[in-house]
């Protein structure tokens, strides 16, 4: 679990050193792949943040034997798993929006190209790094029940 | 599911003490702004038409004068059936129940009297809130503020103490760069010196956080600041102020949440329609600053489509009760939405003909009424600003940049990036475009002296831009092509730089802006003006007939 958080962490050390390329080279971003970047920034932070809270949940001994607990924990993997999958129809939009833009400047291409494609690789280490959690919880929870 | 009602609630329910969201218990008619506070009494109004506000108890005014005899019913009648009401609990460590504490007096009193939030967090509730929101910036930011604001309010201690605290930390950077590890430091260091400057430590128990700030909530209504400006503005000393203790909600807890700002109708130009200014997964306060760039109807409509539709229906059903326009906020927290406050909404003076006589056609209100809101309205307020015929020009001016148009007109000056160059130029006679990266408040002064304001973010709702459609300045905001370099003294518009001093023109109907000084022409609105003299003049005309008549 923790190589794969290790992971996320990565992805998004990347998608930052990626941004920050581009706010210096202050490539013009279209309006429209903007949008698509924006929603793809948006549902990468809200996996994010689901994964926190299943952390926060499985660092307590209460959730090992409790079913209410545990159902809560497994709803929050789901909404991860979800995540990750409409991260994945994000980024193929965010390649769509290049695409129809016709850029031609290669540095603009490549550089929104990176920073896409790390958020969406964040989100499956997110969904790995759950799923280990889960696998944890589930055997715990055998031992304790 | 949530319970619908309290069930501890017994049958002796104290006078003067008020729940906000029991739909078997709704408060009692006589229960008016005078007894419970405006912002209280808006509250109980949404929620017996429905509408889902966050649960509150409130302990009416009839307590302002002697509030330790209200603490018994608080703490016995009024926090267990808002415990119930919301199925959770004050310090439960697992899913705590973080409250508000506000003043609320019959009359506004804006910023006079305290308000606290997030009572009930502390070292045993700090990891069921990161459970609640998957933010421990957040969390520990909360806490840290929540000691230095008890601190302050409860104890006395001055803010210095706390900010020396924080300064300490961020060594003269920005905070907001400070992660949660900085925070869950700056929180440590400040419940030491909570401790060392008033010799106590900080209340970990949430009972007593929360008696703590109601009685010092009641006593703001004393303090100096308060007391002139109930003289300043001939309020009665014996009213009081009621305390409204009510749940938080986070619009900040992941992707099903979020906050926004609206309008039931466009308070520019009175257009039918709701208009939204949202933002996914964040904080109300995120909207109104405009500090982010905010997102539109369109936006929540697809990230949300279930909280937008019935956000439609309920404002709705809103305007219809209130009679008028209104201007609310709301938060949706985990897909469930929360309107936390309503109020007539500011508007400009041709968005209040369209809206009164829209009314009006809708049967909402009666002639009578339509006319009495219009009797300070003139017909060339019905006029629009617009640009000369640009096609006609030897020379078009070509936009540069296009923004989010916030408050209509044309306006024309120099550009000043600072309050006080802005200041400085229109006290020299000329007209000035204020630019500025955020809307923020403090700029009001400079504002009233400028033609316009053009801001890099904000949003259309933001404090701002409100302000500036009131004093009826054009107002363009989230201007995403605008670069502004405070050092170089000149700004970028696209590729176009454009140094402070130079001549800027805004378009408030479209967003555009235009390099250099561009003609304007007034464009009468005729079919509102028709629609409002046949209003005015059937008043006239029924008023001389009565005359006649007597």
């Amino acid at each position: 679990m923790m190589s794969h958080a290790d992971d996320v962490a990565d992805a998004l050390e990347e998608a930052h050193f990626v941004l920050s390329l581009i706010a210096q080279t202050g490539i013009v971003v279209p309006a429209a792949t903007h949008a698509e970047l924006k929603s793809l920034a948006l549902a990468t932070l809200g996996a994010m943040q689901d994964w926190v809270r299943v952390v926060e949940m499985a660092r307590h001994t209460y959730m090992e034997n409790d079913a209410l607990e545990q159902e809560a924990l497994l709803k929050l993997i789901w909404q991860i798993l979800y995540a990750e999958r409409h991260c994945d129809v994000l980024f193929r939009g965010v390649r769509r929006s290049l695409v129809c833009e016709r850029l031609s400047d290669a540095n603009t291409l490549v550089l929104l190209t990176d920073l896409a494609s790390a958020m969406e690789r964040a989100t499956d280490a997110l969904l790995r790094s759950g799923h280990a959690l889960r696998n944890m919880i589930i055997q715990r929870s055998e031992v304790f029940l | 599911m949530k319970p619908t009602s309290s069930p501890t609630r017994q049958a002796r329910w104290p006078a003067h003490l008020y729940l906000i969201g029991d739909l078997h218990h709704p408060i009692p008619a006589d229960a008016d702004a005078a007894k419970m506070g405006n912002k209280a009494h808006n509250l109980a109004r949404m929620s017996l038409l429905g509408l889902n506000v966050p649960e509150a108890v409130v302990l009416g005014t009839a307590h302002a004068h002697h509030p330790d005899k209200a603490m018994p019913d608080l703490f016995q009648h009024g926090l267990p059936a808002l415990e119930a009401l919301v199925g959770k609990q004050l310090g439960d460590p697992r899913n705590p129940l973080l409250l508000s504490v506000r003043s609320g007096a019959a009359v506004s009193m804006p910023g006079m009297m305290e308000t606290l939030l997030n009572i009930g967090l502390c070292d045993a509730t700090v990891s069921g809130l990161i459970r609640q929101t998957g933010h421990p910036r957040m969390v520990w930011d909360s806490y840290r503020r929540l000691v230095a604001c008890h601190g302050e309010v409860v104890k006395g201690i001055p803010m210095d103490v706390f900010d020396q605290v924080m300064n300490d930390l961020s060594q003269g950077e920005d905070e907001a760069l400070l992660d949660f590890a900085d925070l869950r430091e700056a929180t440590r260091r400040s419940l030491l010196a909570y401790e060392q400057a008033c010799g106590q430590r900080f209340p970990q128990a949430p009972l007593d956080q929360l008696r703590g700030a109601v009685r010092a909530v009641f006593e703001s209504w004393h303090s100096d600041k308060a007391r002139a400006y109930r003289e300043m503005n001939h309020i009665d000393h014996h009213l009081g102020t009621a305390v409204t203790v009510q749940r938080m909600v986070f619009g900040n807890s992941g992707l099903h949440s979020g906050s926004g700002v609206g309008f039931t109708r466009n308070p520019t130009t009175g257009a039918s329609g709701l208009w939204v200014d949202f933002l996914p997964n964040a904080q109300g306060e995120d909207v109104v600053a405009g500090r982010r760039a905010v997102l539109g109807a369109d936006a929540l409509s697809q990230w949300m489509p279930d909280v937008w539709r019935q956000l439609q229906d309920e404002t709705q059903r809103l305007e219809t009760a209130q009679g008028d326009m209104q201007d609310f906020e709301f938060t949706v927290e985990s897909g469930a939405l929360f309107f936390l406050q309503t109020r007539n909404g500011k508007r400009t003076k041709k968005a209040a003909a369209r809206i009164a006589l829209d009314l009006l056609d809708e049967q909402v209100i009666d002639a009578g009424v339509a006319r009495k809101r219009l009797r300070d309205t003139r017909p060339e307020d019905l006029h629009d600003q617009r640009l000369g015929d640009l096609a006609q020009s030897d020379d078009p001016a070509e936009p540069v940049a296009t923004a989010v148009a916030a408050s209509p007109g044309i306006a024309s000056g120099l550009v000043a990036l600072s309050s006080e160059r802005a200041l400085a130029l229109a006290q020299a006679g000329h007209a000035v475009i204020l630019v500025r990266k955020d809307a923020e408040t403090s700029d009001v002064a400079a504002l009233q002296a400028s033609a316009g304001l053009l801001t890099q973010r904000g949003a259309r709702t933001s404090h701002a831009a409100v302000v500036a459609r009131q004093l009826n300045k054009v107002c363009l905001v989230g201007c995403e092509g605008l670069v502004i370099d405070r050092s170089g003294a000149a700004i970028r518009l696209g590729g176009t730089e454009v140094p402070e001093g130079a001549w800027l023109t805004l378009d408030g109907h479209d967003g555009r802006v235009y390099l250099g000084e561009v003609q304007a022409m007034s464009v009468p609105d005729t079919e509102l003006l028709s629609r409002y003299r046949g209003l005015m003049d059937g008043g006239a005309e029924g008023e001389a007939q009565r005359a006649a008549g007597a």
